[in-house]
């Protein structure tokens, strides 16, 4: 009788589904993942406006376009880290987003900034001499505002994953016809 | 005895027409090639662009030519169009001091417009061959580079 008893056990246990066990791996994985973007991000920061001063990128108004979003950028998440409020996550997202519009700007900008001077040298010059002319010049350098489109997706990659904007996040990825994450 | 005096003297001699000569070579275009107005004789001025043997003539009566702006006046004087002074300049020019050269001087260098007038006096002071080397060659490369230097030169001092 009790070895009749021990082997249906067994078969429903066989029977039913393999699970995980219930722990909570998942969020503490992105949690700190969180904060190692965030380390990064801050590092980005300090090494890309250092790098500007240095090589004296305020000659120009437009120039002081990234200087001034990485004072902000500093500003918001030294004031993220201390609050951690809804508030201050919405201002990051706004400020890195404005981080990629800058630094697809700048690639414009810069683009626009070297053709001048291979325009001056030779007006007649060819659309596609031009562009490798420009790609092959070492300054201004074309794809250094890229920079800043890498640090707003990274400061975008920390802020999104923020439980708070879960839902705005999994409606976006629905209407663009993303595959959603799995539950 | 006198043998030793006297090389003693050719070497004096020598160093002395070496210091002499010091300055001079340090203010010479980083790269020879084109023609001195100033210096060049009538009949290999007459040979550049759109000259003739009579603005040859004029242009040797009126020389020294001081600054490069006064060579273009006395082109236009001569009824050369702009276009035709700057072919003419693609052959002889009057170098320009980099260190004090004025924007409008710098801006009669074929191929040189405002972007580029204003990096050469951005950089200023120029000391050395290697700095306008780097300076000017990431705007536009080492073949540039080395074409804008037969229109300038670098003062000694």
């Amino acid at each position: 009788m009790a070895s009749q008893a021990a082997r249906s056990e067994e078969s429903q246990a066989a029977e039913r589904p393999l699970r995980a066990p219930q722990t909570n791996v998942g969020a503490d994985y992105l949690g700190v993942l969180r904060v190692w973007i965030l380390a990064v991000l801050g590092l980005g920061l300090v090494g890309t406006v250092t790098e500007l001063v240095f090589l004296e990128h305020y000659e120009e108004p437009l120039q002081f376009v990234p200087l001034v979003l990485i004072a902000a950028a500093i500003a918001v998440l030294v004031w993220h880290a201390m609050r951690r409020d809804a508030t201050s996550l919405n201002a990051l997202v706004v400020v890195m987003a404005l981080f990629v519009l800058a630094g697809l700007i700048g690639i414009a900008a810069h683009f626009h900034g070297s053709a001048e001077y291979q325009l001056e040298l030779d007006p007649s010059i060819g659309t596609w001499e031009l562009i490798a002319k420009i790609l092959r010049a070492k300054a201004p350098p074309l794809l250094a505002p890229g920079m800043m489109i890498q640090l707003g997706l990274l400061g975008l990659a920390y802020a999104l994953s923020d439980s708070r904007y879960r839902t705005r996040v999994l409606r976006a990825l629905d209407g663009l016809g993303l595959p959603l994450p799995k539950e | 005895m006198t043998m030793m005096i006297r090389s003693n003297l050719i070497a004096g001699m020598l160093a002395f027409l070496a210091l002499l000569a010091l300055p001079a070579v340090a203010q010479v275009p980083g790269k020879p090639g084109l023609v001195d107005p100033n210096r060049a004789a009538e009949s290999e001025l007459a040979q550049l662009p759109n000259m003739t043997p009579a603005i040859a003539q004029n242009m040797v009566a009126r020389r020294p030519f001081k600054t490069p702006v006064e060579l273009n006046r006395f082109l236009l004087d001569q009824k050369l169009t702009p276009d035709q002074a700057k072919a003419f300049y693609g052959k002889a020019f009057v170098p320009i001091n980099l260190n004090t050269g004025t924007r409008e001087e710098f801006m009669l260098i074929p191929g040189v417009g405002t972007r580029m007038s204003a990096e050469f006096a951005e950089y200023r002071p120029w000391k050395t061959w290697t700095q306008f080397d780097r300076e000017i060659g990431k705007y536009v490369g080492q073949q540039e580079t080395d074409r804008f230097k037969q229109y300038v030169f670098i003062p000694a001092n």
